[in-house]
């Protein structure tokens, strides 16, 4: 008598039948899909925890690295980087990717949870899980699973539902050779009237000034980056390149 | 002819029956759904806000335990729900967002967002309190260390 567990041959002889049952029909064809709904409602929420969770881990793991490890060339095997297929968290890692695991239970899932498993991947060079990521010297993905028991789905069947979050993070050397060290500073760097400035490197102007950049006149400046913390200003036929990257993150402690 | 009319009749009779017999049920059944629907997109979007708030409060030790720009993404993630879409601040109900400085195990400083959200009131089901109060608590590592 339950709604929904209606086979639909049985379902579709009763219309056939009578074709006079229009509450009856509808009442039952509406509340059909909304076990499911309700199912992939809390999967969806499940899946979001499950994706801060990785966002944190492979965070944590490249900042983890980055503060313990200094080496210049990036070598899997070399100078304590590791570099690893996925592998669980359990057992915990010794190396630094142990906190990618520490911040993916930390945000509630943990490979020794029943339903739930944290793998953490690691290597040199371009991660093949982040496209569009083209420039990488060292990576760490981290993924995690769950399986979640269903409730009305699992009338039809279903009594697990299976979800995966990953997250990937990479760190890029930086390409940076000359540092502008003024915090705050208007005209941090200013080129007025044709000086040149070319460098095969990037250009970082630390001050957070809505004028950091100025340039009027004839002046060029190339570089193979130019980063910005505030904002630039420039008149006349001033000569940048390439695109200024407004709004890089600031140099805490300069 | 006339057996058909009658056959018919008692058919719509059985119907009505089962119908009666099951309303309460289906009705209980669909306001459940509709508020359990409500109650699982109200804990989305703040699951949501707490991860896109720990991601800005993560930048560096001038945001960690900033609390006000955790309520500024917090609310922006949040604005779809009907009862926090006009909301300025974060320091009472229906949304308190909270972001605290917290250290790991490897003593380095990261930074925990809690965000606490209470829904509308939805239709009552007996036995169950038409409010539910959602609370996520996200937490991620310092992206510059002090």
């Amino acid at each position: 008598m339950v709604p929904g567990l209606y086979a639909p041959q049985t379902f579709t002889k009763q219309v056939r039948r009578s074709g006079n049952y229009p509450g009856y029909v509808r009442t039952d064809s509406d509340v059909r899909p909304y076990g499911p709904a309700t199912d992939i409602g809390w999967m969806e929420f499940v899946r979001n925890s499950a994706q801060t969770a990785s966002d944190a881990g492979a965070m944590a793991a490249v900042l983890q690295f980055q503060s313990t490890n200094f080496a210049t060339t990036f070598t899997c095997g070399a100078g304590g980087i590791i570099c690893q297929s996925p592998t669980s968290c359990d057992p915990a890692p010794t190396s630094y990717l142990h906190s990618g695991c520490d911040y993916a239970q930390s945000n509630g899932f943990s490979s020794t949870a029943t339903n739930q498993s944290v793998i953490i991947a690691s290597g040199v060079g371009v991660p093949p899980t982040a496209p569009g990521v083209n420039s990488s010297a060292y990576w760490v993905t981290t993924r995690v699973n769950q399986s979640v028991p269903q409730l009305f789905s699992a009338v039809a069947g279903n009594m697990n539902g299976f979800l995966a979050a990953r997250a990937t993070a990479a760190l890029n050397p930086a390409k940076d050779c000359v540092y502008v060290m003024d915090p705050t500073g208007a005209n941090a760097v200013d080129m007025s009237g044709t000086p040149d400035l070319i460098l095969s490197c990037g250009v970082y102007i630390n001050s957070n000034n809505a004028t950091a950049l100025h340039g009027n006149g004839t002046p060029t400046l190339s570089a193979t980056e130019i980063d910005i913390v505030g904002g630039y200003s420039f008149g006349g036929s001033s000569d940048w390149e390439p695109h200024k990257n407004h709004g890089a993150g600031g140099i805490e402690g300069i | 002819m006339l057996s058909k009319l009658k056959r018919r009749s008692r058919e719509h009779g059985h119907a009505v029956i089962e119908l009666s017999l099951m309303a309460p049920w289906l009705f209980f059944l669909m306001v459940g759904t509709l508020d359990f629907g409500f109650y699982a997109y109200a804990i989305i979007a703040t699951q949501n806000a707490a991860r896109v708030a720990v991601v800005q409060t993560a930048r560096d030790s001038l945001t960690v335990a900033s609390t006000t720009l955790a309520c500024q993404y917090a609310l922006t993630e949040l604005s779809t729900l009907p009862n926090a879409n006009s909301l300025a601040t974060c320091d009472a109900l229906p949304v308190i967002v909270a972001a605290t400085s917290v250290v790991d195990a490897d003593g380095a400083t990261s930074s925990q967002v809690s965000v606490t959200y209470q829904t509308i009131n939805m239709i009552p089901i007996p036995g169950l309190s038409g409010t539910l109060t959602l609370t996520r608590t996200a937490q991620m590592r310092l992206r510059q260390q002090p």
